[in-house]
């Protein structure tokens, strides 16, 4: 064998060794490049495992709170509006009283007449408290009527507003019929019919 | 003579090949160091309480952005509202005059 042969023999032996340590070096990064991206995958989803229940606490807590704090604004809103309602009701009511409006008028002979009524079965004596600009009225109305009461019936003063609180001599049987007593026992009724007046392009309170 | 020589470069040339075996080796545990590495600080609980945190303070924005428009909602409610409030109170008032007692 000539020496020009032996050395393309040994040029061949060192070609084949390169390309196999190539190889076996591509190989390897492939292996390692596959192991690491593995192991990303695998912790991106155990961090998402361990973050998405964590994850929707906090954003049911945070914004549940949010909610019911915004919801509790719209009903403070909405009751600060009722109330002014009623509190405008109560000084047009005041002015009735004050002016002795017809419509007054009118109430407070319907609370005498029930008055009355309720107690026309009563041996007992009747007192009426009513405010001191409404006693000509109430007398003037007792004396136009004729009823067996109308004998045994008292006026005293109090201060109220409007209507009359009539009362059994001996405290037995009391009737209140007054504009406030009337307010308060009307009001959560009273609340809705408000509340669809003042809300009616959003919806119900 | 040229035979040894011949041998001698194949020894050779089989020891470039171990040396890349060796070489392979070490990427491939280094990968594997590697791998846990990553396992270990992506689920560590520091990092965990941090994307936390920073998960929080992102929904505490959005809910404030929702308690404004409840604020806005209420300004709206009230500035269409007051309108009526005369009309609402006109009501009360002939329901307790006109009441049936």
């Amino acid at each position: 064998m000539s020496s020009d042969q032996i050395q393309a023999l040994k040029e061949e032996i060192w070609r084949r060794a390169r390309e196999k340590a190539h190889e076996i070096l591509r190989d390897a990064e492939a292996e390692a490049k596959r192991i690491i991206d593995g192991a990303k995958k695998r912790a991106e989803e155990a961090l998402k495992d361990r973050l998405e229940p964590e994850k929707l606490i906090i954003r049911r807590r945070v914004l549940g709170r949010a909610v019911s704090e915004g919801r509790r604004l719209l009903i403070l809103s909405k009751n600060e509006l009722i109330e002014k309602a009623f509190q405008k009701a109560i000084e047009k009511l005041e002015e009735d009283a004050n002016s002795k409006s017809e419509a007054y008028r009118n109430f407070l002979i319907k609370v005498l007449d029930r008055t009355l009524s309720l107690f026309s079965d009563s041996d007992e004596d009747l007192i009426i408290y009513a405010n001191r600009s409404d006693m000509p009225f109430l007398k003037e109305r007792i004396k136009q009527i004729s009823n067996p009461l109308a004998s045994r019936i008292r006026f005293e003063e109090a201060e109220i507003m409007g209507g009359i609180i009539a009362s059994e001599a001996d405290g037995r049987r009391v009737y209140y019929g007054t504009i406030e007593g009337l307010i308060e026992a009307l009001k959560p009724t009273l609340r809705e019919k408000v509340a669809a007046i003042l809300f009616r392009e959003v919806g119900k309170i | 003579m040229n035979f040894t020589s011949l041998l001698i470069e194949e020894k050779k040339a089989s020891l470039h090949i171990q040396e890349a075996r060796k070489k392979a080796q070490e990427l491939i545990e280094k990968a594997r160091a590697e791998a846990e590495k990553i396992l270990k600080s992506m689920t560590s609980e520091e990092k965990v309480r941090k994307l936390l945190e920073e998960y929080e303070e992102e929904v505490r924005r959005e809910a404030e952005k929702i308690l404004e428009e409840y604020k806005q909602r209420a300004e709206d409610l009230k500035s269409k509202a007051v309108k009526r409030i005369e009309e609402a109170a006109e009501l009360i008032r002939r329901e307790v005059l006109g009441c049936e007692l």
